[in-house]
């Protein structure tokens, strides 16, 4: 019997494009202090070993300090540890794990998993390791290295450690390189294997058999993640008395500190906004937690201004408030707080103008043109280890008046002239 | 408002006065200067602009400055249809006492008094409208921009038939502006925060673009590797094959390499047989020379040793010879001494006779010299004492001459005087120096006149004769002639000039014997030289002509003594020459014999020693010769002990057919090595050699490039760039966030600032032509109908028009300036709504208007405040007159 930690998808280094300076700071602080706990869950549970698969680090060109922050957790942890490098930090030109600083400074109880084939890791276990030697490799890994083993001695623990889509979840057939399960399943069946640890999904799911798994990111990284923060601890006997298809036990344990929290929410009146405002308030660990707001419906415009009141309280407290244009539709209604503004003369021929430019614009237009982008889980966020590609078309401020500005003013008028202030 | 009753007390020059004035209508405020008429006005801005507490400058000017009284103002006054009697004191005891008249009345004090007015005002009095329907003494008439004023735009919007105001309009323009200049200043340039978060954008713009440079660059490495990376695997592939060949090749070239060798092993191995059969050449030659030098040496040592006793014979010989030739030389050199001898006997002889001629002769030249001498010492004595040359003889002639001639002019030039003495004694006495003539009664005389001459007859005549000038000159010369002849002559010591001439012929005498006799004596003495010859000229004999005399006497004596001894002497010199004669010829036959003798003798000798020296090496070559072929014999017995002349012909014949033998082995291998193409092979095996050497350059060269690649990707790598520009993205979103937050608000403001403006300008622009109208119906009453004005949109008045005339307000006069001024005043007056209107005030206005102008301003101050009866118009003034055209105008006369 073996017990030990699988995990995977740390991506070390990642930056979030919605999150400030401080909040990044503390975000990519997170993903290095995570490594700390895992050291601490493995020594509680009496791991023999943690297994990392893939997606250590977010990229393969990472600056010193990041990788020696890496490096200076994993020394924290006291059983050794096997990462195997996954697509976004594989073995191709300018790896990390070929740098000198990595040779001359990961801990002697880290093993990088950098040859595919069986690794012996202990007396009666043993690692068959598939790391990815590029990022864009043609065909699906695994199957040569599984190709190439029989079924080990008996009493001996074999599991693979590899990392990739696998085809169950990969329906359309995007991956050339994604794994088919049902050689997993036959070689587990027959013996050949006994666990199968996967990387590259940043969710905890079980893959069409009880000893296929992905262990998700230890921290979450996107909204889409639907099960991120675990850690597996995975149980293997072999004994004889066990049986064939029930000696693997897996028990996920929580780790995370941060969330991604998509919420989707109708502001058609005082008590929506003074929902909204509940419940963004009764959000715990605020700071760790990343809200993607969508809001639609139809606002007056003292409304509206409570509104961006609201959110801009929240938004100081949250660990980013994300508020992408396609998610928000909210409509200035009416002209009923104007009018009960009681404004006269020309000052009410001035907002008529105004509002016949302001039109019928959604009231809402926080999210920022460039952020329209939205993470895919599997293949990280644009500009990452392939290049740098384009950034979107930048900002410019100082625009002409138009309707956004005009919806702007006749917030600001209702401000000015209750002779109120921020 | 409206002001009825005033009352100071103790303020400024004024002790106690009240003022009661008419709730409408005109009414004047009259009196002389400084009776306070302003500080009235003065007096009620202080009550409502000052709590009774206060103690700011303007209420301690209401301070008399004589007194030490409070000053205490009260007034009762309608503001918002509320009547009161508001007091205050300031400065000591103060207080504020209100009084609220009317159906409730109230009475407050204290803050509450002063809340209740500040709360009545602030509800009623439009500030603006008061201020602004003042016209204070020495003001420029112009009136403060009334757009501000609510109660006049609301007036002029009820005007104007629209509602354009808004109250608290102009706070809320305030606000947006403050707001709009958070963002934008004056100029409308993003400032501040906006500014700030732009800054911020654009400089996350330029570190995104340099961090996705560096990554970029970092693919282009990673390109660059890959490329190098195929380079070095083609560079090696090139090598590999470059190598077989080279393995080939060596293959090859060592075959080749065999035959070669065997080559140059047979060759050795002739050359070897060779040297061998060589040495057996030599050995044997050497034996053969041994034998013949033997053999050679022998014999020659004979034929020397014959040789030797035939020279031993032959010296013996020669040496009597020498003998014999020594003795012949010894008697021969005998004879040629006594011939010497004998030669010189003759010659000493022959001198000797010649030295006794000699002396003879020298004695005699010494006798002659002597004579000479001692003629030359007389010509020298005969010398005169005061020789006279003869030059000076004829200077003294010349002399003589002259005078003879002046004195034979004179004479004939002067004339004569003919003395004829008739009976006394005549006495001519002439004047030069002679003695008078006496010529003698009865005789006469002739005597020439050669001077000044006086005739006297004594007692009886005296006459004087005077030369001209010319004979007086003559005279002269003639005396200064004769006195330079007789010093002449004196000191020359003659008488005469035929003396001096003798002198002179004497003198050339003796010179001329003293000449002869020293001619003679260095005649004589030049054989014996030319300082002889002088002394002797200068009458000395020379001692030494004595000298030699003497040291040729002692030779002849000497010689005469010493030959005594030898024999007679010859008898004289002829004979001592023959007897020299025939002594030299004896000397030369014996000397020719010497010579011979001599050569005999050293010939003889040479030969003696030539035959010596010969028999001498003759010796020394045997000697050597015996020793060398002792040497021979013995090297040969040793030679011939190891091996003899017959067993060294048998080893060459040996040597000499193993060399064959080799020769033939040689030539085999040649044909071998000939056959197997060494050249191709070297040829392919160094070209292949090359070629492996090149690709191995090649190879270095791209793995150097490579391995300079790989260090600096590794080095990208190890930078992080890819984070490094993440990071940059991430601060360039967040600067882009803040910047679109603060660019809405920025914004908004703009939008909201530009349209209210714009609308509040056109606002303003609607108010304008009431005002216009009411301005210009009251002026036109006063000017006339082609009366204008030019109202702006804040409501000033910027112009005036007047017969199509267009003028600037600011060109206008004094008095044109307050005519209209008072006019926008009242028409101010007139619009607005009684309820809220404030009282005109024109303290000491229209001083410099005509009298034509004051009047219709008069007309039309009453027709302004009287048709409606609502406007109350209060006028300050010291010359009451100026208003006399006021219709139903009150007065209220103020005095001290």
């Amino acid at each position: 019997m073996v017990r030990f930690l699988h995990t995977a998808d740390w991506q070390i280094g990642m930056t979030r494009r919605y999150l400030t300076a401080e909040a990044q700071a503390r975000f990519s602080a997170a993903r290095v202090d995570v490594v700390h706990r895992i050291g601490r869950l493995a020594r509680q549970q009496d791991c023999a070993f943690v297994l990392v698969c893939g997606d250590v680090f977010e990229h393969d060109q990472l600056t010193p300090q990041t990788v020696r922050r890496t490096l200076e957790a994993l020394r924290t942890v006291e059983v050794p540890v096997y990462l195997l490098p996954g697509n976004h930090d594989h073995l191709g030109p300018m790896s990390v794990w070929s740098t000198p600083l990595m040779a001359e400074e990961l801990p002697d109880h880290v093993h990088v998993l950098d040859r595919p084939g069986v690794h012996a890791v202990a007396p009666g276990v043993e690692l068959v390791a598939v790391p990815w030697h590029g990022k864009h490799p043609q065909s699906d890994l695994v199957a040569p290295v599984l190709a190439d083993i029989d079924v080990p001695p008996a009493g001996t623990v074999r599991v693979l450690a590899a990392h990739g889509p696998t085809d169950l979840l990969d329906a359309d057939g995007r991956h050339r390189a994604a794994i088919p399960v049902a050689p997993l399943r036959e070689a587990l069946s027959a013996g050949r294997l006994h666990y199968v640890a996967l990387g590259d999904r940043h969710s905890r799911t079980e893959v069409g058999d009880p000893a296929i798994w992905y262990a998700g990111a230890p921290e979450p990284t996107a909204w889409r993640e639907e099960r991120p923060g675990d850690v597996l601890v995975v149980e293997v006997d072999t004994s004889p008395e066990a049986e064939a298809r029930t000696q693997v036990r897996v028990t996920p344990h929580r780790v995370a500190t941060w969330s991604f929290l998509a919420l989707d929410r109708r502001v058609d009146s005082e008590s929506d906004l003074d929902a909204l405002d509940s419940e963004l308030g009764a959000l715990p660990d605020k700071d760790r937690t990343v809200v993607r707001l969508g809001l639609r419906g139809t606002l007056g415009l003292a409304q509206h201004a409570r509104l961006e009141e609201l959110l801009g309280r929240h938004e100081d407290l949250l660990g980013a408030l994300d508020r992408p244009t396609r998610h928000n539709d909210v409509v200035l209604a009416g002209d009923d707080d104007i009018v009960d503004l009681g404004l006269g003369g020309f000052l009410a021929t001035a907002v008529e103008d105004i509002r016949a430019m302001a039109g019928g614009v959604p009231g809402d237009r926080s999210a920022p043109a460039a952020g329209t982008t939205e993470e895919v889980e599997l293949e990280g966020r644009p500009g990452g280890p392939d290049g740098a590609a384009v950034r979107g078309v930048a900002f410019t401020p100082g625009e002409p008046d138009d309707a956004v500005s005009a919806q702007d003013a006749l917030t600001l008028l209702y401000r000015l002239a209750r002779g109120g202030s921020r | 408002m409206r002001l009825h009753r005033l009352t100071l007390r103790n303020v400024k020059g004024v002790r106690a006065r009240t003022v009661e004035l008419p709730d409408s209508g005109v009414v004047v405020l009259e009196g002389p200067n400084e009776i306070g008429k302003t500080t009235l006005l003065e007096a009620f801005d202080a009550l409502l602009a000052y709590k009774s507490s206060s103690r700011a400058a303007d209420v301690r000017a209401l301070q008399p400055v004589d007194r030490d009284e409070a000053p205490e103002v009260e007034a009762e006054f309608t503001v918002g249809g509320t009547r009161v009697r508001y007091a205050k004191r300031w400065l000591r005891q103060p207080s504020t006492t209100l009084h609220v008249l009317g159906a409730r009345p109230q009475q407050l004090t204290g803050d509450r008094a002063q809340q209740h007015v500040d709360a009545l005002l602030d509800t009623h009095l439009d500030r603006t409208l008061f201020d602004a329907l003042r016209y204070a003494q020495a003001g420029d008439g112009s009136v403060a921009p009334l757009v501000s004023s609510t109660v006049l735009t609301a007036a002029l919007d009820a005007a104007a038939g629209a509602r354009q105001h808004a109250e608290g309009s102009e706070a809320i323009l305030e606000r947006v502006d403050a707001e709009y200049r958070l963002y934008f200043t004056a100029t409308g340039r993003p400032t501040g925060d906006y500014r700030a978060a732009m800054a911020r954008q654009t400089q996350a713009q330029d570190d995104v673009a340099e961090a996705h440079r560096r990554v970029e660059e970092g693919s282009e490495l990673l390109l660059r590797q890959r490329r190098a990376r195929g380079w070095v695997a083609r560079r090696q592939a090139e090598l590999d094959e470059a190598r077989r060949e080279l393995a080939l090749a060596e293959r090859a070239a060592v075959a080749v390499r065999e035959v070669t060798a065997r080559h140059e092993a047979a060759l050795e191995a002739l050359a070897q047989a060779q040297e061998l059969r060589a040495g057996a050449v030599r050995a044997l030659a050497q034996r053969e020379r041994l034998v013949s030098d033997e053999r050679t040496l022998t014999s020659s040592l004979e034929v020397a040793r014959r040789s030797r006793s035939a020279d031993t014979e032959q010296a013996d010989q020669l040496r009597a010879a020498l003998l014999a030739a020594e003795e012949d030389a010894a008697r021969a050199a005998r004879a040629v001494e006594d011939a010497e001898a004998v030669e010189e006997l003759a010659r000493a002889d022959a001198g000797h006779l010649a030295d006794v001629r000699q002396l003879a002769e020298s004695e005699s030249l010494l006798r002659r010299a002597g004579q000479l001498v001692e003629e030359v010492r007389h010509a020298r004595q005969q010398l005169p004492a005061q020789p006279v040359p003869r030059d000076v003889a004829r200077r003294v002639r010349r002399l003589q001459d002259r005078h003879d001639v002046l004195v034979t002019q004179h004479t004939a030039t002067t004339p004569a005087l003919a003395v004829e003495s008739l009976g006394a004694d005549v006495h001519v006495r002439v004047a030069d120096g002679s003695d008078p003539v006496v010529v003698v009664a009865g005789t006469a005389g002739r005597i020439g006149v050669s001077h000044d001459t006086t005739v006297e007859v004594p007692g009886g005549v005296r006459i004087r004769v005077l030369l001209p000038e010319e004979a007086l000159g003559r005279v002269s010369q003639i005396e200064t002639l004769r006195d330079q002849l007789q010093r002449e002559l004196e000191e020359l010591g003659a008488g005469s000039v035929e003396e001096v001439d003798a002198l002179a012929d004497d003198t050339e005498s003796a010179h001329g014997a003293l000449r002869d006799a020293v001619r003679d004596a260095e005649a004589v003495l030049r054989p014996f030289g030319s300082a002889l010859a002088a002394q002797a000229a200068s009458g000395v004999l020379p001692a030494v002509l004595q000298e030699r005399v003497e040291q040729v006497r002692r030779q002849v004596r000497q010689h005469a003594d010493a030959r005594s001894a030898e024999g007679p002497l010859p008898t004289d010199e002829s004979e001592a020459r023959a007897v020299v004669e025939s002594a030299a010829v004896v000397l030369r036959a014996a000397r020719a014999e010497q010579r011979r003798t001599g050569s005999v003798f050293a010939t003889s000798r040479e030969a003696v020693t030539a035959l010596t020296r010969r028999l001498d090496q003759a010796e020394g070559r045997i000697e050597a010769d015996s020793a060398r072929l002792g040497t021979l014999q013995a090297q040969l017995a040793a030679t011939r002990g190891e091996a003899s002349d017959a067993e060294l012909r048998e080893r060459l014949t040996a040597h000499e057919e193993r060399s064959l033998a080799a020769g033939e082995a040689v030539r085999a291998a040649a044909l071998a090595v000939a056959a197997a193409d060494v050249d191709e092979v070297l040829t392919t095996l160094s070209r292949s050699r090359a070629r492996a050497e090149v690709a191995v350059r090649t190879r270095e060269t791209a793995l150097a490039e490579l391995n300079a690649l790989n260090g600096q990707v590794e080095m990208a790598a190890g930078e992080g760039r890819q984070e490094l520009y993440d990071l940059a993205v991430a601060v360039l979103d967040d600067a882009e966030r803040e910047l679109q937050a603060i660019d809405r608000r920025a914004r908004a403001a703009r939008h909201l600032r530009t349209t209210l403006t714009e609308h509040r300008e056109a606002a303003h622009r609607l108010y304008v032509q009431p005002y216009t109208r009411a301005v210009e119906e009251l002026g036109r009453s006063v000017y006339g109908s082609t009366f204008g004005v030019t109202v702006d949109e804040d409501l000033s008045l910027s112009a005036r028009t007047l017969d199509g005339v267009t003028v600037p307000y600011a060109e206008l006069s004094g008095g044109a300036k307050e005519q209209l001024g008072i006019l926008a005043r009242l028409a101010v007056a007139r619009l607005v709504d009684p309820e809220h209107g404030c009282p005109v005030v024109i303290d000491d206005a229209l001083g410099y208007s005509d009298p034509q102008r004051l009047r219709r301003m008069g007309e039309v101050l009453g027709s302004a405040a009287g048709r409606a009866g609502e406007v109350q118009v209060i006028l300050l003034t010291c010359t009451p007159e100026r208003y006399a055209a006021i219709p139903d105008l009150r007065t209220v006369r103020l005095t001290a």
